[in-house]
C-alpha cells in the first residue's frame, strides 16, 4: 500500500459522504496552476506557450487558499508551470496543509534540493517528482540533457530530510515496455512512496502531436506495462485506474472531479481542454455543459485516457458499489489476477 | 495584409496576419482563430479603439458573445464583444509555432554532433 492509511480514510470519508449526501458530481482533486512559467520546455508540454505578460503573471497566496476552500477537495495537485519558481509557494502549501489538504507539488526537481529548506515534512505533503522513464528516456522528453540525474539527486536529498516522495510518468507511443519496467525498479529502489503513470494527452496546442497514443496503444502497452507485476512496484493511484488503462475496464470521463483553477480562473471543462473559464467554482460545476464532453460526445475527448479525468471515475466506482468496491480489494491484493 | 478570410486556407502560423471578418459567420470563425492563438492579438474595435493583448476566454453562446482578453500590464482583463469586433491583427509572436518535437530532435542531434 503506497497512500498512508489516514490519507485513504480521508478520500473514502469524502466520497462516500458525497455519494450517502446523493450528490452527483463533486471534485476529487483540485489541481491548482498558480503559474504558467517554467524552466523546462518539454516537447510534450502544451502548457508554456503564451507571451511572456502571461507567463509572468501569477496567483497570489490568498487566491490559491480561496480557491482550495471554495471547491473543497481533499487532495490539491499542483503542476504548473514549475511552482517552485513561485516565490509564496511555501506560504502556499503552509495554507493548504494547515487546511489538512493533501498537498501533491509536481515539480521537475530541478530547483527541489535548493528549495527544500523553505517546507515542511508532513504527512500532507508530497513532492511529485516528473520523471518520464530511464535517463535516456527522461532527459529526451524533457528536452535537456542532466535532468534525469538532477531529479534523482533531489529526489535523495527530499526522502533524506524525511519528506514524501513520488513520481509522475507521462507515457508516449515510443515507450518500450521493457525500459519501462526497468524505469519501475529503479525509481522504488530509490525509495519513492509511489509511482503515478499515465498515458500522454494530446494536448491542442502541445507542439508534438505524433507521439500521443491512441486508445487501443494505450491498452495494450499498459497491458505489457503491468502484466506480471512486481511486489516492490507501488502505484500512487486507484487500481481500478490502472485496469481501466489496460483495457480491463471501461469508464465515462468525469471531467469534474478534478477542476482546474489558474490565472485565468476555473477552466472548463477540465485540465487538459481549454474550453472558457469562469471566476467561481460554482459557476463551474453548475453552469457547464458536461454532456458535451468525453470519450464519443467530443472529438478532442476521442483518445483521451488521462487520470485527470479517469481516476475520479475509478474512486467513484470504489465507492458508488460493493462491485467496485470488492473490485478495488482484489486489485490492490492481488494485481496479477485475471 | 489579408482581409479576405476565405482567401486565407489554414496557413502553419497566424503570425502576423490580419483579418476583418464581413459577416457573422466569419466573425465566429475569427473569434476562434483568435481564442486559439498562442500570442498576443491587435483588436481593432468598431469605435476606433485598438485592444493588444492575449485572448484567454471566449464565450460565443452568451446572448452577447465575447472574449476576454489580459493586456499587458493589467491587473484585471478586458472583455470586448464580438460585435464591436471590426478586425484582428495577429500581431504578438506565436509561441506554439516552430517546437515540433521534430524541430527539437534535429537541434539535438546538430548539438550532439558538434559536441
Amino acid at each position: 500500500m503506497s497512500v498512508p492509511v489516514s490519507q485513504m480514510y480521508t478520500v473514502a470519508h469524502y466520497a462516500l459522504s458525497q455519494h450517502l449526501r446523493g450528490v452527483k458530481r463533486y471534485p476529487l482533486v483540485m489541481m491548482l496552476e498558480p503559474l504558467f512559467r517554467c524552466n523546462l520546455e518539454c516537447a510534450g508540454c502544451g502548457k508554456i506557450q503564451y507571451p511572456d505578460h502571461i507567463l509572468n503573471r501569477r496567483l497570489t497566496p490568498e487566491q490559491c487558499l480561496a480557491a482550495a476552500d471554495e471547491c473543497g477537495a481533499p487532495i490539491v495537485s499542483i503542476p504548473g508551470g514549475e511552482p517552485l519558481i513561485h516565490p509564496e509557494m511555501p506560504a502556499i502549501v503552509e495554507g493548504l496543509v494547515r487546511r489538512k489538504k493533501y498537498v501533491y507539488l509536481c515539480t521537475n526537481a530541478i530547483l527541489l534540493e535548493r528549495k527544500l529548506q523553505d517546507y515542511t515534512p508532513s504527512k500532507y505533503l508530497t513532492f511529485s517528482i516528473h520523471m518520464d522513464g530511464l535517463k535516456e528516456e527522461h532527459d529526451h522528453a524533457v528536452c535537456r540533457d542532466g535532468v534525469y540525474d538532477v531529479a534523482v539527486k533531489a529526489i535523495k536529498a527530499a526522502l533524506a530530510k524525511g519528506f514524501r516522495v513520488t513520481t509522475n510518468t507521462t507515457l508516449f507511443n515510443d515507450a518500450a515496455p521493457a525500459r519501462v519496467r526497468r524505469f519501475f525498479d529503479e525509481m522504488m529502489e530509490l525509495g519513492v512512496e509511489g509511482m503515478m503513470i499515465s498515458p500522454g494527452y494530446s494536448y491542442e496546442k502541445a507542439p508534438d502531436q505524433h507521439s500521443f497514443l491512441s486508445r487501443e496503444r494505450t491498452h495494450s502497452l499498459f497491458a505489457q506495462l503491468l502484466a506480471q507485476r512486481k511486489r516492490s512496484w507501488q502505484f500512487n493511484q486507484s487500481p481500478l485506474f490502472l485496469e481501466f488503462l489496460m483495457g480491463k475496464r471501461e469508464y465515462e470521463c468525469t471531467p469534474w472531479g478534478n477542476p482546474t483553477y489558474n490565472i485565468f480562473g476555473w477552466q472548463r471543462p477540465c485540465y487538459l481542454l481549454q474550453d472558457g473559464y469562469v471566476s467561481t467554482f460554482r459557476e463551474l460545476m453548475e453552469e457547464t455543459e458536461w454532456e458535451r464532453y468525453g470519450s464519443g460526445r467530443h472529438e478532442q475527448c476521442r483518445d483521451c485516457m488521462v487520470h485527470c479525468g479517469y481516476e475520479a471515475s475509478a474512486v467513484k466506482d470504489t465507492f458508488s458499489s460493493w462491485g467496485g468496491f470488492f473490485g478495488t480489494v482484489r486489485a490492490t491484493l492481488f494485481p496479477n489476477a485475471v | 495584409m489579408d482581409s479576405d478570410m476565405s482567401s486565407i486556407g489554414s496557413p502553419q502560423s497566424w503570425e502576423g496576419r490580419c483579418l476583418q471578418p464581413s459577416n457573422e459567420k466569419e466573425l465566429h470563425e475569427a473569434m476562434n482563430l483568435v481564442f486559439d492563438y498562442r500570442g498576443d492579438v491587435t483588436i481593432q474595435l468598431k469605435k476606433g479603439e485598438q485592444v493588444v493583448g492575449f485572448v484567454f476566454d471566449r464565450q460565443e453562446e452568451a446572448p452577447q458573445p465575447y472574449i476576454q482578453l489580459f493586456l499587458p500590464g493589467d491587473q484585471h482583463p478586458r472583455m470586448v464583444l464580438y460585435q464591436d469586433v471590426a478586425g484582428i491583427e495577429f500581431s504578438g509572436q506565436d509561441t506554439a509555432f516552430g517546437r515540433s518535437w521534430e524541430d527539437w530532435a534535429q537541434k539535438w542531434k546538430k548539438s550532439e554532433s558538434s559536441s
